[in-house]
């Protein structure tokens, strides 16, 4: 099926690329950078500080969603998650790289609902004036994504773009999206 | 202050099929952060132009520094409301950051942490401020919150 799944142990340490986010890899594109300014005086700073720390942290981890190249991840979360079951693990990992690779459109995003009563839920706009518009533009043409769980236990896929950063409940991209979303802040929190 | 029940209805149908227009939206902005300081005792001010999205709201704010406090507590927050899904309906919340002579304050051992609100809906849809107490900022999604406190520091300085 054109899947390639890293096995990696939990443990692995960052690879050359990861050590590697703060270079621009992705042309610059004016206009989103524009909205950005606009929309979100205080969401415009890079991210590279906090990736880096989610990787040492190693909760996280990074999944290559290049064009022509089989999907590559480490997707040892995800055999946490479903208990090591490898059947379940390669449907649910073929679901996420769907999820990943399919183009949204800004109508179809939606806040994450909170983990439990009194926890933030989605706040892209709310608390970082991220609009839809940008936030799609993030998840659709990511520099990065990273795959992992967030200190309130739930697992979130983060789409990086320019300092900028989208943070969903793990493959659900669509409909429901936190973060920030980081944002956006760059994160939005799913 | 005089709670606003027509604003109050009106915030809380807010939905994806029943937007904000700009003039409720700058009303509600309005009447929720003078709720928010009565409800913390504090005098707070907005700060900038607020972002009105259809389903959702964003906007800065500051508090004051009290004369003769010793200490220099400010505060630095954002306002903000976003239809999460028809089940969930609009959120309305506010993020306070504290600062303690231009130096901003956290709780515990994180670098940085924010004071979490809710504006919950209660009976009679009339709304209520509710403090869910210190959250810890995990991703840095506010580390550049800094620079409202630079702005509040030059602008006391002139």
């Amino acid at each position: 099926m054109g899947i390639k799944i890293n096995t990696l142990p939990n443990t692995s340490l960052p690879n050359q690329s990861d050590t590697e986010i703060g270079k621009k890899t992705a042309p610059a594109d004016n206009s989103i950078a524009a909205d950005f300014e606009v929309s979100s005086a205080n969401s415009f700073h890079a991210l590279e500080g906090q990736m880096r720390k989610l990787q040492l942290l190693r909760q996280f981890s990074s999944v290559d969603i290049s064009n022509n190249k089989p999907i590559q991840a480490n997707f040892a979360t995800l055999t946490r998650r479903l208990g090591g079951d490898d059947d379940e693990i390669l449907k649910e990992t073929q679901r996420l790289i769907d999820n990943y690779r399919r183009q949204i459109k800004p109508k179809e995003i939606k806040g994450a609902q909170p983990v439990a009563p009194g926890m933030s839920p989605g706040h892209a706009y709310s608390g970082h004036k991220v609009q839809r518009e940008v936030q799609a533009e993030i998840m659709n043409n990511p520099e990065r994504v990273f795959s992992g769980l967030n200190d309130n236990k739930r697992y979130v896929d983060i789409y990086y773009k320019n300092g900028s950063a989208v943070i969903t409940v793990q493959g659900k991209r669509q409909p429901r999206i936190s973060y920030d979303a980081i944002g956006s802040t760059r994160i939005d929190r799913a | 202050m005089q709670i606003d029940t027509l604003l109050e209805e009106k915030l809380w149908s807010v939905s994806s099929e029943n937007y904000l227009e700009q003039e409720t939206c700058n009303q509600i902005v309005d009447y929720l952060l003078t709720r928010l300081s009565d409800y913390l005792k504090q005098p707070l001010e907005l700060i900038g132009d607020t972002g009105c999205d259809e389903d959702a709201f964003s906007a800065a704010f500051r508090g004051t520094i009290a004369p003769n406090d010793v200490f220099r507590i400010s505060y630095a927050g954002t306002l903000g409301m976003q239809v999460i899904d028809e089940e969930f309906g609009p959120h309305y919340s506010a993020l306070l950051f504290l600062f303690g002579d231009h130096h901003r304050l956290t709780a515990g051992q994180s670098n940085r942490s924010y004071i979490y609100l809710e504006y919950q809906q209660k009976e009679n849809n009339i709304g209520q401020w509710y403090s869910h107490g210190w959250g810890i900022d995990e991703f840095d999604e506010y580390e550049d919150i800094i620079e409202v406190e630079y702005y509040y520091k030059e602008e006391t300085n002139n």
